[in-house]
């Protein structure tokens, strides 16, 4: 391998739409946040994602990649809800955060998944998306309280 | 001095054919998926990779979509070319020695621990991601038109759909 800097290394963050109400398991948290970035050869290579918590709530939760942001995933606050079809033609890999990933930073808390080199189909055409589905009980304290950091290459 | 290295990215979208009842450990899941098809960016079947004899496949990640959420584990075998496989879906996996030694090339296992599961408004449904595979080889010589990947399952679930289970191989072409 050779390293060399190519200029196509991608940071994108995410303010999730979420809201103030408790979550349950398996609820949609916020909506499906397309990349901005498209590939013009086909893939984009996820590298890390970063976790900002702004009201230590430390939410395990799993982050599902797709293909596309056209896919209804249901609404936010509540249960998850992609048809069978739509799960297996766009679905690519998904990445689960612990709530043991979080580490406390003064009133907020931060957890980063790192060496992921997750492969994702993308095109001219595609925009490659993801969701986020609960997987504790937190509250947030405010809408703006989660915030979501995608590191990808554009290949 | 080295030789340029050029790879395409490619997904293939290997859709076995499951059977309804219980499955047992060490039983063959689905038929050989041939690697002739690949699923685009558009998610659409269809397309031959265009490849040259004795071209090099590098797996670089694996992605099983449960619609069952059974979460089973289960190996993936890979062979450089047609094989031919004894056993039949939902039987114990039967190949011959010498398809093996003539054909496999490698090895990759998922886990139960690899899925993440929920249950939403239509159910439950799971998925597993594996990346880092890093399984490289090179297909035969001959010009065969593309390799091969066999499922045998290392735990006992039991879809409710023949299409329950999709595999996705993410791989690199040379």
């Amino acid at each position: 391998m050779r390293l060399q800097a190519s200029e196509k290394l991608k940071s994108t963050s995410f303010t999730m739409a979420i809201n103030t109400a408790i979550y349950a398991v398996d609820d949609l948290m916020g909506t499906v946040c397309a990349l901005p970035a498209k590939s013009p050869t086909g893939v984009i290579v996820i590298e890390s994602i970063s976790i900002l918590d702004k009201s230590s709530q430390n939410s395990p939760m799993v982050i599902v990649f797709i293909t596309t942001s056209t896919v209804g995933v249901g609404t936010n606050n509540s249960n998850i809800s992609i048809p069978d079809a739509s799960l297996r033609s766009t679905c690519r890999g998904c990445v689960a955060v612990s709530a043991g990933d979080y580490k406390s930073i003064a009133a907020s808390s931060v957890a980063s998944k790192l060496n992921l080199n997750m492969l994702i189909p993308s095109s001219n055409d595609l925009s490659p998306a993801f969701f986020l589905i609960c997987k504790g009980t937190p509250t947030y304290g405010a809408a703006t309280d989660l915030v979501v950091t995608v590191s990808y290459y554009v290949e | 001095m080295y030789a340029e290295i050029v790879n395409y990215y490619n997904v293939a979208g290997i859709i076995p054919t499951v059977s309804l009842g219980a499955y047992s450990s060490g039983d063959q899941i689905g038929t050989t998926g041939s690697i002739a098809t690949n699923v685009g960016a558009g998610g659409a079947i269809g397309g031959l990779i265009a490849k040259p004899p004795g071209y090099g496949v590098s797996i670089m990640q694996i992605t099983v979509v449960d619609l069952d959420a059974q979460n089973a584990a289960m190996d993936l075998l890979f062979f450089n070319a047609a094989t031919t496989i004894a056993s039949t879906d939902n039987n114990p996996m039967d190949i011959s020695d010498a398809e093996m030694a003539a054909h496999f090339v490698g090895i990759v296992s998922i886990s139960g621990a690899d899925y993440q599961s929920w249950t939403g408004a239509v159910g439950s449904q799971s998925i597993a991601t594996v990346t880092n595979v890093g399984l490289s080889f090179q297909c035969t010589p001959a010009n065969t038109p593309d390799w091969r990947v066999s499922i045998v399952c290392r735990g006992t679930p039991t879809y409710t759909a023949t299409d329950s289970l999709r595999v996705y191989v993410h791989f690199l072409v040379d």
